[in-house]
């Protein structure tokens, strides 16, 4: 890891938000309570050149607030932000020259135009020679299966061909650090692939940075070496992806599918998550996988068939939530 | 400043060519601007027609022909509308893509506006205006047309940071569509684009004259038509410098706050 390139420290920032009088009437429309959400409380950390950090959170947890913060968008009310050096909010045009950001939720492509006109306008915007330009443009458009599209109308576009030209609208000046919030909404499984493996590769070249909000696991898995949760405002976790699964213990799944009515007693070998007639699912200790005992679960005559799995990701995020939830509801 | 300069005409012709993806609309609404002083012109028609008079207001009946062609020609300039597209990037939160823009967010949406309305003058209404000119045998000078540059450029300037004071609130009251139909009509009465405002009562004449909202439609549109001498004209500009000034001031002032009140909640 290198110097930072990201940071944070102690950020705070709340909103004046409004609830709208619910009746019958239309009147109560006007109706409104006014209260202050704390969208983000003292959160702080650091990311290192060449990092890829996966920022995580359930909806409404403040990921968004955090990222418009990076980005100069919103001025933080408490503590400090910093980006490639530079303070978002004061100096957001000359910081905005080296990085991209990627808005999901805001297409930056004109709807009544094809992808290529904003294309060009990012190559004047941000002064990318044309002759790299061109040759970045290729190689975007074929990985990410855009060739037949990139010429067409916005707005007849398929929500994840826009979300794969409003990703590479963004890269195309290369920009030493990325911020993205949900930038895959949409896109299918072959040019999310495809696209995490471009994004490895300018990390690997560039030594890119990336920040990416997601709710996709396999952004996480495939991607991510890091993970910083975000939870009512807080950060509840940062640490590899591997700190994260171990929280809970290291444990694996094993399925197992009998020929009848399993003889063995399978509580003997760990947590029995389910069983029914003639299949059980249990949970094992990582590390009692290659044991004499569980080999000789199986190898059992009457067992057909088995698999053993990672918990996924988001098993642990459900747990983690809801450990947090419980704490805050103070139960 | 120059440096920029590249990126503004980009912008330019994106935005553009985004207005004009839609053909059949784009010429809809050029035709609305050579339709529109025709309504003005039967209702004038009718009123001459009436009252038997040659003139009124001072403005002979000719003259007020080619008055509303000017007022729809400086309506192009210098109706407000910056505060809608404020309004829509607020409301929907996609500034925060603008901001993502290596280019300042008010040059970017001044820039917008403007390379827009420069584009429909050029081909629009610089051309209605040279017919009206020699249809209606107006006589001009370099001297007046300069002139008359310079006021549509003041009456541009002043509309445009009516609507950015406008546009700004919309950080705080969301939607702002009431405070700007009421400014708007405000406007297009007193800045005489419905009424010469040299017709009004005298007292309302002289309180109209000190406003910023003649400079929109009247005070160019009235040089056009040789309604007020040059020297009259020339006499206008101290107040529409110092309108400038406290507009300027209060559209900075109100932007500051504003700005740190941005918080795209929930978009």
């Amino acid at each position: 890891m290198g110097a930072a390139v990201i940071s944070a420290y102690d950020v705070s920032k709340s909103f004046r938000v409004y609830d709208v009088g619910t009746g019958k009437g239309v009147l109560g429309a006007f109706k409104r309570r006014y209260y202050s959400k704390q969208a983000l409380r003292g959160v702080s950390f650091d990311i290192g050149e060449g990092e890829i950090v996966a920022l995580l959170g359930e909806n409404g947890a403040g990921k968004s607030t955090l990222i418009k913060t990076l980005t100069g968008i919103i001025y933080p009310d408490r503590g400090t932000v910093s980006v490639l050096g530079m303070e978002p909010h004061a100096e957001r045009v000359g910081l905005m020259k080296r990085i991209g950001v990627v808005f999901g939720a805001h297409p930056q492509l004109y709807p009544s135009l094809p992808p290529i006109d904003t294309f060009n306008y990012m190559r004047v915007m941000f002064g990318i020679p044309q002759k790299d330009f061109d040759r970045r443009l290729d190689y975007f458009l074929g990985i990410m299966n855009l060739r037949d599209v990139y010429r067409r109308q916005v707005r007849l576009l398929s929500l994840g061909e826009r979300m794969k030209c409003n990703v590479v609208a963004s890269l195309l000046h290369m920009p030493k650090v990325v911020i993205m919030d949900e930038p895959l909404i949409g896109v299918d499984a072959v040019s999310a692939f495809a696209l995490r493996k471009a994004l490895l590769d300018m990390r690997e070249r560039h030594r890119t940075t990336f920040l990416i909000s997601t709710h996709i696991t396999a952004d996480v898995e495939l991607l991510a070496e890091r993970v910083l949760l975000i939870d009512d405002g807080r950060l509840l976790f940062n640490g590899s992806k591997d700190q994260l699964k171990r929280m809970f213990g290291n444990k694996k799944q094993l399925r197992l599918q009998f020929g009848g009515r399993p003889a063995v007693n399978l509580a003997k070998y760990g947590k029995v998550l389910e069983q029914k007639e003639n299949f059980a699912r249990i949970e094992i200790d990582a590390k009692a996988e290659k044991s004499r005992r569980v080999l000789g679960l199986l190898a059992d005559k009457d067992l057909l068939n088995y698999s053993v799995t990672d918990p996924g990701l988001g098993y642990i995020l459900g747990k983690l939530y809801s450990r947090s939830r419980r704490s805050r509801s103070g139960k | 400043m120059f440096e920029n300069l590249p990126k503004y005409l980009a912008g330019a012709r994106i935005g553009i060519k985004s207005d004009i993806a839609y053909r059949m609309d784009w010429v809809l609404f050029v035709a609305f601007q050579i339709v529109s002083p025709f309504v003005m012109i039967f209702v004038w028609n009718a009123i001459y027609a009436h009252t038997g008079v040659t003139t009124i207001g001072g403005f002979r009946l000719y003259e007020l022909y080619a008055y509303f062609f000017v007022i729809g020609a400086a309506a192009g300039l210098s109706s407000l509308q910056l505060q809608g597209a404020m309004e829509a990037e607020i409301q929907s939160g996609s500034i925060a893509v603008s901001f993502t823009r290596p280019l300042g967010y008010v040059a970017q949406l001044v820039s917008g506006d403007l390379s827009g309305k420069l584009f429909a003058m050029a081909i629009v209404s610089v051309p209605i205006l040279i017919i009206v000119t020699l249809v209606l045998g107006l006589h001009m000078s370099a001297a007046l047309v300069l002139l008359f540059a310079l006021e549509l450029a003041i009456g541009y300037v002043i509309a445009t940071l009516i609507g950015f004071i406008i546009g700004s609130l919309s950080v705080f009251f969301t939607d702002i569509g009431g405070f700007a139909a009421v400014v708007e009509s405000v406007a297009l009465l007193l800045g005489g684009a419905i009424v010469p405002f040299t017709m009004f009562p005298q007292l309302l004449v002289s309180i109209v004259s000190v406003l910023p909202f003649q400079f929109m439609f009247y005070v160019p549109a009235a040089t056009f038509v040789g309604a007020i001498s040059l020297s009259d004209a020339v006499g206008t500009f101290t107040v529409a410098l110092v309108w400038i000034l406290v507009l300027y001031v209060c559209a900075a002032l109100l932007w500051n706050r504003a700005r740190r009140s941005i918080n795209a909640v929930g978009v």
